[in-house]
């Protein structure tokens, strides 16, 4: 049975990740970190408001610094995803890379509305932030699509042989790239003929919007959470296996967030991808600890010794694989109620007004456990992720107690069957001498 | 020089294993270079490399890659990996690459 639940959510995992445009997606994410870093050190840097250091910014002009470096990130962000997710889908068909990244820039350009005021004629900024970021990911995967089909075909000027590449190579891209601009001109102006004025409008409310929705719940974030860590049962990466559904789902709340925060306005969102990830408790640390400082057989005591330090950055891998959790029944119970239970007490902390929005910085992995609560909420956050260490330790005291008992049965086993193969060998080597 | 690849997530977890197989690469005077990256990478970190080993989180991912490297591809034992035993991968790769 167990054979073909992994199989199952196997295949659901290759799924998810084998298809080329989401692929492209959660890729372009991924690589969307440096610039997501820039932003949540500015939008860090400038929320530093205490000793007078707020105001010590202000006056000598490294407030606007900030400001202006956050506006030109996670503001516009749009732009950079569109050039990233073409990129990557590019890569993806083994088309031209760059090539595509541009068509991706250009064609959610051209899906975008201008705004037209009698002084001023130009983007306006919420179009290309995160609003924008779904129109951005659509242009950027059509436009992709249209150009490295368009070459594949062959749909090029042909130059002769003693042209030089290079020449030969910008005059390729003409044809595919004109298709390109007219298909999404042409998706432009039939949008402006519709009720909803602009395909950013009508991405928001058909797609954007109910996608979000279905996220913004504590059912669906403890549902998720748990997920995550039966594929772990499965010794897959939970996280790595559905991060397209997440960044589909939970990405864009986050950069709202992050985008108010630098902003210094009120965040918009409780549920964020932020939120759900960094709130799953410290549970390999809580594990780490309990095999330490709880446990009397060799093989916890040694994993714990293993994990503790890679838990406290936030590495799972050596207990979830020593313990194991992975493929271990007596582990499937608190591998997934823990997370889940860690998110609902830092969904019922958040309601009852006492811990802040997520606001939606980014960190490097690795960053130590706990600690980037203070990043994430302020002290709050500390006090939050305190307190869901207890609870996973708490949960977590029984099962680790009988898998505990079950190795030291293990060991106990091993040692008597050893003293008999050596009282054996004793017989044997003293027989001899007998004879 | 052989060159060993160790992929998993975003290539941290396995940068522990690495140490402690570069520990034991050490102690036996096997001239080698281990590394760790992230499992997107593997096309590009792959493409010199003699063995690729991946961390059994992402072993779902293992024949992707085999497709886009020449060498010989395999995962890590779970319970190897979970008490970071440089020995034991290091035997694998080793056996991987016939040396």
């Amino acid at each position: 049975m167990f054979d073909t639940i992994k199989i199952k959510t196997l295949t659901v995992a290759n799924k998810i990740q084998d298809n080329k445009y989401m692929k492209a997606i959660s890729n372009a994410m991924m690589a969307l970190m440096p610039i997501m870093m820039v932003s949540s050190v500015a939008s860090l840097l400038k929320s530093i408001n205490f000793w007078g250091i707020g105001e010590l910014m202000a006056n000598v002009g490294i407030t606007s610094i900030l400001t202006q470096i956050n506006t030109m990130t996670i503001d516009i962000i749009s732009i950079y995803v569109a050039f990233l997710v073409a990129y990557k889908l590019g890569e993806n068909l083994k088309g031209d890379a760059v090539n595509c990244g541009l068509m991706g820039v250009m064609s959610f350009f051209i899906l975008t509305n201008l705004t037209k005021t009698e002084e001023f004629t130009g983007f306006d900024k919420s179009v290309l932030g995160s609003t924008g970021m779904f129109v951005a990911m659509f242009g950027a995967l059509l436009g992709a699509k249209i150009y490295t089909f368009c070459t594949e075909k062959n749909w090029t000027i042909k130059m002769p042989q003693s042209v030089p590449p290079v020449v030969s190579k910008s005059f390729g891209a003409i044809i595919p790239g004109c298709v390109v601009a007219l298909v999404m001109g042409i998706i432009y102006q039939g949008f402006a003929a519709t009720q909803f004025g602009d395909i950013a409008s009508f991405i928001y409310a058909m797609v954007q919007k109910p996608i979000t929705a279905v996220g913004a719940n504590i059912w669906a974030a403890m549902f998720i959470v748990a997920f995550i860590e039966l594929l772990w049962f499965f010794g897959i990466h939970g996280v790595l296996a559905v991060y397209p559904i997440l960044m589909l789902v939970f990405y864009e709340p986050g950069l709202a967030n992050l985008s108010a925060y630098g902003a210094g306005e009120a965040l918009p969102h409780l549920f964020t991808l932020g939120f759900i990830i960094n709130n799953r408790g410290a549970r390999s640390l809580a594990v780490a600890l309990l095999c330490i400082f709880n446990s009397k057989s060799q093989q916890l005591r040694s994993v714990g010794k293993v994990g503790l330090i890679p838990a406290a950055f936030q590495i799972s891998e050596p207990i979830k694989f020593g313990i194991p959790q992975v493929m271990n029944i007596r582990m499937l119970f608190p591998l997934m109620l823990t997370p889940a239970v860690s998110v609902l007490s830092a969904y019922l902390l958040t309601i009852v007004g006492f811990l802040p929005y997520h606001n939606g910085v980014q960190i490097p992995s690795g960053f130590p456990a706990i600690f980037c609560g203070f990043l994430f909420n302020g002290w709050q956050g500390i006090v939050a992720q305190i307190l869901q260490l207890v609870l996973c330790t708490l949960i977590y005291i029984p099962f680790i107690k009988s898998q505990d008992k079950y190795y030291l049965a293990e060991e106990a086993k091993v040692a008597a069957q050893k003293q008999a193969e050596a009282s054996v060998e004793n017989v044997i080597e003293a027989t001899p001498e007998i004879v | 020089m052989k060159k060993i690849v160790l992929l998993c997530a975003g290539g941290m977890s396995t940068s522990v294993l690495v140490n402690n197989m570069k520990q034991e690469a050490a102690n036996e005077g096997f001239d080698c270079f281990i590394d760790a990256y992230p499992i997107d990478s593997a096309e590009k970190v792959g493409a010199d490399a003699h063995a690729v080993l991946l961390g059994p989180q992402v072993s779902y991912r293992e024949k992707e890659v085999a497709e886009v490297v020449t060498c010989p591809v395999g995962s890590i034992d779970m319970m190897a990996y979970g008490m970071m035993d440089g020995r034991k991968a290091l035997d694998q790769a080793k056996g991987m690459m016939g040396v």
